[in-house]
């Protein structure tokens, strides 16, 4: 048991990946050509997704594009330096809903580092899940209602894994 | 944290912040506990954990199918630049 003040809230996911390309190639796969890998199950649209872009540059929008023509934003680029590193905001609140504050949003950011044999080493860290507490209050009833939450990720995976 | 402590923080009433404080104890967000005539409040560590154990999954997956699209686009193109020597 924790206190308020407490970060266990702050503790990062912190995932590596080491990929036979070019720092170039594969910060190129993972923003300009995000579409080819990401599961396709992810997204926050009511029907289903047909595209899913990251634009670049500071400011750029992290959106997807539904069958049904419309757009969905879930984030925004914070940091922009291709081809070794980027931060976006993950702007998805806890009713999986478009959260339009960045300070109320999770942050990713990625790095991309030369390994000696000419690949590439990715380090992924998703942080800052306190500014979903403080700005909690949707997420905390949709955690508890009926098809909220908790059933969204038993949804989620299950989706994602017959995605994969 | 007692109530009256966690209002000084907030730009918001006393009240308000006893209306959130039940909302996510609702959501077991957080617990609370007596102590004397006061109620302390604590963050409940398991709905957090819950929340990263979810990203750890996703992320896996998704740095998973990252790696294998980068690699396979790469074979291709040294695949492309072999059969374009040999034209």
């Amino acid at each position: 048991m924790t206190t308020m003040t407490d970060h266990t809230t702050d503790v990062p996911v912190r995932k590596s990946i080491t990929v036979k390309a070019t720092t170039e190639h594969a910060f190129r796969v993972f923003t300009a050509e995000i579409d080819t890998w990401w599961p396709r199950a992810h997204h926050i649209g009511k029907v289903p997704m047909k595209k899913v872009i990251v634009e670049g540059g500071v400011g750029g929008r992290c959106y997807t594009e539904q069958v049904d023509g419309t757009e969905c934003d879930w984030g925004s680029i914070l940091v922009w330096d291709p081809p070794r590193r980027f931060v976006m905001a993950w702007q998805i609140n806890g009713e999986w809903q478009f959260e339009p504050d960045v300070a109320k949003s999770s942050e990713v950011e990625v790095r991309f580092t030369p390994e000696a044999d000419g690949s590439t080493r990715v380090d992924l860290e998703h942080r800052c899940f306190d500014r979903l507490v403080s700005g909690g209050e949707a997420m905390s009833k949709a955690v508890d209602s009926p098809g909220g939450w908790g059933d969204s990720l038993q949804l989620f995976a299950a989706r994602a894994e017959q995605a994969n | 944290m007692p109530v009256g402590e966690l209002a000084r923080e907030f730009p918001v009433s006393r009240p308000a912040i006893s209306q959130h404080l039940r909302i996510l104890k609702k959501a077991r967000l957080v617990v609370d506990r007596p102590l004397g005539n006061r109620r302390l409040y604590e963050l409940n560590p398991d709905a957090f954990a819950s929340l990263r154990e979810y990203f750890d999954r996703f992320w896996s997956r998704a740095l998973a199918a990252f790696k294998k699209k980068v690699e396979e686009r790469l074979k291709e193109e040294n695949r492309d630049d072999h059969d374009r020597s040999h034209d």
